[in-house]
């Protein structure tokens, strides 16, 4: 496997400001475009018990607050605004979900300072995201 | 009057041997589940990219190609797979609904191109037509084709730009620096720059700010 760029490695922080601890099937929206995508990757949720309730092609800030979910799962690489702006809006739409973002691009930083909890590379496999998103999960507020 | 029945001849043929060579390793995991559950398709393989794939070992019919995912330009890994797997089809799989994008795919020798939110039937359709010899393109991508013939675009194939370069300009068009790139693009900043070097030469021009104006005027970006 060719090296990667430090960025590319899943990583996870959870914020104390706004990361209440969570325990059992966390009820989860998912944004995800690539529908073909969707019934592996909520497997591999499931596995971090992540619960999908919700599973739509773009980003709607309104329908995410209106479904207020325990946690979102947004693949930011396919938004059609700034992938820390959505993350931002999320955010404030809901101040204590547990945000997700998962992505091939650069930015990991500018994510968490939007108020990610958790960014996770595309490079990963199931294992290692299934374990970064348990550890971001239990991982008591500051 | 006979009743005529009509019994399905036993199916003779092998199924298609599938390689998928997918950047992201859990797209990659979803795409051999859809492609495998289909009884004409055996997926005989997985890689992150066409250096690790195993071309003359698994000698595949067809190869499923992330585009977005490589270190390498797209063209050098059609080149590799015309090398390695000469037999195999290639069905390109890309987030990119850009005709020139498309185009260049096909002119480097991909058989088909798929949009990654692509549904999986749709999927199965596509790879089944690439491998009997048909091509297939995204209808949206393929409309794309259309209207800028009618709309009278088009050069000539030596001032085309490559895929890399292609993604190069929209990245460019989007403001970002060449390390910036280098990091999305996971390529070095002196070969971003060779690139941009390229891109200014094919297009006769000599600033960014004139490249990401083409960029938005040939709606790369």
């Amino acid at each position: 496997m060719p090296s990667r760029p430090v960025w590319h490695r899943t990583q996870a922080l959870v914020r104390g400001d706004h990361a209440p601890r969570y325990a059992g099937n966390v009820d989860s929206y998912v944004v995800e475009p690539q529908s073909l995508f969707v019934p592996y990757l909520s497997d591999v949720l499931a596995g971090a018990e992540l619960r999908v309730v919700r599973v739509v092609p773009t980003l709607d800030v309104e329908d995410i607050r209106a479904s207020h979910p325990d946690a979102l799962f947004v693949d930011t690489d396919f938004l059609d605004v700034d992938a820390a702006d959505a993350v931002s809006a999320m955010r404030e739409a809901l101040p204590r979900a547990f945000i997700c973002a998962y992505t091939d691009g650069e930015g990991a930083d500018r994510l968490r300072f939007a108020g990610a909890n958790c960014v996770l590379s595309k490079r990963s496999g199931a294992r290692e995201i299934t374990s970064a998103l348990r550890t971001a999960l239990s991982t008591p507020a500051g | 009057m006979l009743a005529t029945t009509i019994t399905p001849a036993p199916s003779s043929t092998k199924p298609v041997r599938v390689l998928v060579v997918e950047g992201q390793a859990l797209f990659a995991k979803a795409l051999c589940q859809v492609l495998a559950a289909d009884v004409e398709l055996e997926v005989v393989g997985d890689a992150d990219s066409v250096a690790n794939a195993q071309l003359r070992r698994l000698r595949p019919d067809l190869i499923v190609l992330d585009l977005d995912g490589h270190h390498v330009e797209f063209s050098e890994a059609m080149r590799t797979i015309r090398e390695l797997a000469p037999q195999a089809k290639v069905c390109v799989l890309s987030t990119h609904i850009q005709p020139e994008v498309m185009q260049r795919c096909l002119s480097a020798g991909a058989d088909g191109y798929v949009v990654k939110d692509i549904l999986p039937a749709e999927l199965i359709r596509a790879v089944k037509s690439v491998a009997s010899g048909h091509a297939y393109v995204d209808p949206r991508v393929a409309g794309g084709v259309l209207k800028r013939r009618s709309n009278g675009f088009g050069r000539t194939a030596q001032n085309e730009l490559s895929v890399r370069e292609t993604e190069i300009i929209r990245l460019i068009a989007r403001g970002m620096s060449n390390k910036e790139i280098s990091a999305k693009l996971h390529l070095s900043e002196k070969t971003v720059k060779n690139h941009i070097s390229r891109i200014f030469a094919k297009l006769n021009i000599t600033a960014r700010t004139q490249a990401a104006v083409h960029a938005i005027k040939t709606g790369l970006a």
